[in-house]
């Protein structure tokens, strides 16, 4: 597999893999992670894990040199061909009603009805792929391509949390009120961020919405 | 203390949070964190001491109890019951005075310490303020205290410290990805600062609009001081606050150096920027804190 590494500071590394995100390549990650963790634990504030990418958060007084970085990325990846080892995943139910304000325009643009929406979207399990854009949002992996549209041309200014929505191949949900460009289809009080827990969910989670 | 006014995004602040990315929490902290270890050291303080960071119109505090004060970073012509104060320099307080700050001189953040730091309660070993979770908003109504009971002091010995040299051109580091051409539309240009810049990030329109577009990303982790590209031709350089992942394609990035005094640039300001390499992106990294350093030595000799 291909990577290539990329300065995003002066102390934080990007690897980035040749791999489009799926449940596999999640899997992946998390297997090349672990291998890396092993020789770069002391060097790291913490390693998080992307879409097609693991972060080396350096500590303030390392730096890596990429030459070395590339090969310990490579001996990595020949090591993953030869052991899996990653941890059971979590598996969390989230509760949903649908009853999200872009039910409609999601139906005008994908030709679904709310029935065939609500099933295709509570169906699958998914997968949490990334945290980011807000403390505890989950990227998660899975959703038909039935649903697949892009991000509202306009973005709202406040989308409430706890909403539950779509965009491109992912479904998320919004921890706390924020701006947002996803189309909304529902609700939930699932707790994705505490000050005690921070985010709920980790990478790799399985999750399962419930419509109620 | 007590904020008679609270002013205009006046925040608490301190280092941050590092190492909660996973959890998709940026680190936030202080915009200048320059500015901001030296009050502390100047002080005798832990260099990570909580602040209040301050812009213009700046807050109007009452004091309910005596201590040592100092302001750094922005100059806005700060004083205590009239009483001028120069920048990074120490002076003492009482009980019912009030500190006020006038006009705008120079900068755009300030940095208020005081001796032994303030008594917040904290999340993630920082007590700064978090937006989306409303951690440690400042309110009017309500009474911070200092740490410690400091004492009336008669005389401070006090420095006034340097500030930063004016500078208007940024040092950025490219991502690889980007063409010759590409790089020299956005060295030969000049940005400004656009309104509605703030803790998350600062937005950039050029002069001549960045009418390049660079191959769509898969949202990966940004930083602050990451230089996004915006489909209509401005920039986005994240700030603090920034949201931990982006989708927007990269630029390149302003190094840490470049970013503290970046950040006292005010809306409306104009700025451009040259190409450095990672090597000298450290290197300027290391001698602006060796600047600290050789600050902290002297204030122990000094003792």
């Amino acid at each position: 597999m291909e990577f290539e590494i990329y300065e995003v500071s002066e102390n934080f590394l990007s690897i980035e893999f040749d791999l489009k995100p799926s449940f596999a390549s999640i899997d992946v990650l998390k297997n090349i992670h672990k291998i890396l963790a092993l020789n770069l634990s002391n060097s790291v504030i913490e390693m998080p894990i992307g879409l097609n990418t693991i972060g080396l958060a350096l500590k303030p007084s390392e730096i890596i040199q990429k030459d070395y970085l590339q090969k310990i990325v490579k001996n990595a990846l020949e090591a993953s061909k030869h052991t899996v080892n990653i941890d059971t995943p979590e598996i969390h139910t989230v509760p949903v009603k649908y009853t999200g304000e872009d039910l409609d325009e999601v139906s005008k643009l994908t030709g679904l009805t709310m029935d065939d929406i609500i099933r295709l979207h509570s169906e699958p399990t998914y997968k949490v792929g990334m945290l980011g854009f807000l403390p505890g949002f989950p990227y998660l992996l899975g959703l038909n391509s039935r649903l697949k549209l892009g991000r509202k041309t306009v973005p709202k200014t406040r989308v409430a949390a706890g909403s539950i929505a779509i965009a491109d191949i992912f479904t998320g949900i919004y921890p706390i009120q924020s701006p947002g460009g996803w189309y909304i289809l529902g609700e939930t009080d699932f707790t994705l961020f505490s000050k005690k827990r921070l985010s709920t969910l980790k990478v790799g989670d399985l999750l399962k919405f419930e419509a109620i | 203390m007590k904020f008679l006014k609270v002013g205009i995004s006046t925040s608490f602040q301190d280092m941050g949070r590092p190492g909660l990315l996973s959890s998709g929490l940026p680190q936030g902290g202080v915009l200048d964190e320059v500015s901001f270890v030296k009050n502390n050291l100047v002080l005798g303080n832990n260099s990570n001491e909580t602040a209040i960071e301050l812009f213009f119109p700046g807050p109007e505090i009452l004091f309910e109890e005596n201590g040592v004060l100092v302001v750094n970073g922005a100059d806005f012509d700060a004083e205590i019951n009239g009483r001028k104060l120069l920048l990074g320099k120490q002076y003492s307080f009482s009980k019912g005075e009030i500190l006020s700050f006038r006009r705008k001189i120079s900068g755009n953040v300030a940095y208020l310490n005081f001796k032994g730091g303030l008594d917040l309660p904290s999340f993630q070993h920082s007590k700064s303020y978090f937006p989306s979770l409303n951690f440690n908003v400042i309110e009017i109504r309500q009474s911070y205290l200092l740490k410690s009971k400091v004492e009336k002091i008669d005389f401070i010995p006090g420095i006034a410290i340097e500030r930063e040299a004016k500078e208007n051109i940024f040092s950025i580091v490219f991502n690889k990805k980007l063409k010759a051409d590409q790089k020299l539309k956005f060295l030969d240009n000049e940005a400004s600062i656009l309104p509605d810049s703030n803790r998350m990030g600062l937005k950039l329109k050029f002069k001549k609009p960045l009418e390049f577009t660079l191959e769509p990303i898969i949202s990966t982790f940004v930083l602050p001081g990451t230089i996004q590209l915006l489909p209509s031709g401005e920039a986005i350089i994240l700030m603090a606050d920034a949201q931990v992942t982006g989708g927007y394609p990269i630029i390149g990035f302003l190094g840490k150096a470049d970013l503290a005094l970046l950040s006292q640039k005010s809306i409306g300001e104009t700025l451009s920027f040259k190409e450095i390499d990672i090597e000298t992106a450290r290197k300027k990294l290391f001698n602006q804190r060796s600047d600290i350093d050789f600050i902290a030595k002297n204030i122990i000799i000094w003792k």
